[in-house]
């Protein structure tokens, strides 16, 4: 039940972030998509059933969030849940350069998608420079902070989960 | 063998269903409540609230640093103010006397004063999660009086169009979405065509005939034909233009005079026929 609280909290938490805070700052120009991120660190380190939930839940609320056909973010995290199920049946995880590897492909794999997405509904639909600049941005930002911010992800899950309910109520009488 | 061939079976399916979804998601289709009928006007509301809060609180965070963390240069502001404003004055002057010789010059040539369409004005509380799409989130919906389908527009010039609305809250498809066309006029030579979004910021003007003299610079306005945005809005600039060999029609890319980037408020433009609901 904890965990997911937490993990309803964190999906708004990250995509009221992405939407409302940081298109305020030039800084996170070309930043990567954390709702990406959190399906990694969910097929990482959750079981099978909260994955399922959460990476649905994920998709609704990006395909809502997003003027994007509906379903197009679905589709890419539930196959990208798959992809790096079958992945990780041939690497170790724990492995310090596993991570960002994986999530640089997470993040080609999810520009694919929604290219092919809108080639599916647009026939003048061209590859411009500035989306291959935003892809670098992308994989720059991806590389070196998507493992720092899984690892903190998955630390602030563990002090979530040492508390309880009963804690929280002591807390406040 | 069974799996692959279902991965298989589930990927024809997935790929049927989002051509299907995609599809129906730009369809003009308006309910009669005023919603738009797809999935996402149920979801988007439920983030929506939150979005609302941090935006309230990072424009108080602005405002509380504007006006009490720059004290300190208020005095030198102050006197520097006090010059702009007496040079302020002097100007107004003549602009009244512009405005008077404008007035005059008006009645002159007889001008019939338009009825401007009523607006409802909206704030940005929310952007795209995805840099492939341009949307923002504002913070009015049905209950406002805002449907599918109206224009909206910022005093610059056009900005997009409503494609889901829920009570509250509504989604803003914005003209640089490569989903977005507006019918349009070169203001100069009145030729027609169609301003569409693309993936670098920019309009394509598309389906201009080459035998329209197009130039750099020159503005274009929505033509009003589409039944969309009203006649005469400022759309862009164009800054380029090609004339292939081969082919009808001329290659314009125009620039926004929206700045997309900062947009923070934007007003619905009503149809005649809401004007009156809205009053009452």
């Amino acid at each position: 039940m904890m965990a997911y609280c937490f993990n309803l909290f964190l999906i708004i938490a990250l995509l009221v972030f992405q939407t409302s805070f940081a298109p305020n700052f030039k800084l996170f120009y070309g930043f990567f998509n954390l709702m990406s991120l959190f399906v990694l660190y969910l097929v990482l380190y959750r079981p099978h059933q909260e994955i399922i939930v959460f990476i649905l839940l994920a998709g609704v609320l990006m395909d809502s969030s997003s003027s994007c056909p509906f379903g197009l973010y679905t589709t890419i995290y539930i196959w990208l849940s798959l992809g790096i199920k079958w992945t990780l049946k041939y690497l170790h995880k724990e492995n310090v350069i596993i991570i960002p590897m994986i999530f640089s492909g997470v993040i080609l794999v999810e520009n694919f998608f929604i290219m092919s997405g809108i080639g599916l509904i647009d026939n003048d639909f061209s590859f411009h420079p500035e989306k291959f600049r935003s892809l670098i941005y992308q994989l720059m930002y991806g590389v070196f902070l998507g493992p720092l911010i899984i690892l903190w992800i998955k630390k602030l899950h563990a002090k979530w989960n040492s508390w309880s309910f009963e804690k929280i109520f002591k807390h406040f009488g | 063998m069974v799996i692959v061939v279902s991965l298989i079976l589930l990927f024809f399916f997935n790929v049927l269903a989002l051509f299907i979804s995609g599809r129906h998601y730009y369809s003009p289709q308006v309910y009669p409540n005023g919603h738009s009928g797809g999935v996402g006007q149920y979801f988007f509301p439920i983030i929506a609230p939150f979005q609302k809060g941090l935006t309230k609180t990072l424009l108080f965070g602005e405002e509380l640093w504007t006006h009490y963390f720059y004290l300190v240069s208020v005095a030198k502001e102050n006197e520097e103010l006090e010059y702009a404003l007496r040079n302020a004055i002097k100007k107004n002057k003549e602009c009244l006397e512009t405005e008077f010789s404008n007035q005059r010059l008006r009645s002159f040539l007889n001008f019939q004063k338009s009825m401007a369409n009523d607006t409802i004005a909206a704030q940005v509380i929310g952007r795209d999660p995805s840099p492939w799409f341009k949307s923002i989130i504002i913070d009015k919906g049905s209950y406002d009086g805002v449907r599918k389908g109206l224009p909206v527009v910022i005093p610059e010039g056009a900005a997009g169009q409503v494609i889901e609305v829920s009570s509250r809250y509504s989604k803003v498809l914005l003209l640089i979405d490569r989903n977005s066309a507006v019918d349009s006029l070169a203001q100069k030579t009145r030729a027609r065509g169609i301003i569409r979004g693309s993936s670098d910021g920019k309009f394509l003007f598309q389906y201009v005939l080459k035998k329209y003299e197009i130039h750099e610079g020159d503005t274009v306005i929505s033509s009003g034909l589409d039944g969309v945005f009203p006649k005469g809005l400022t759309i862009g600039r164009v800054f380029s233009v090609s004339q292939n060999s081969s082919g009808m029609f001329q290659e314009i890319v125009a620039i926004p005079f929206v700045d997309f980037e900062k947009l923070e408020e934007v007003m619905i433009v009503l149809p005649y026929s809401d004007q009156e609901d809205v009053r009452s």
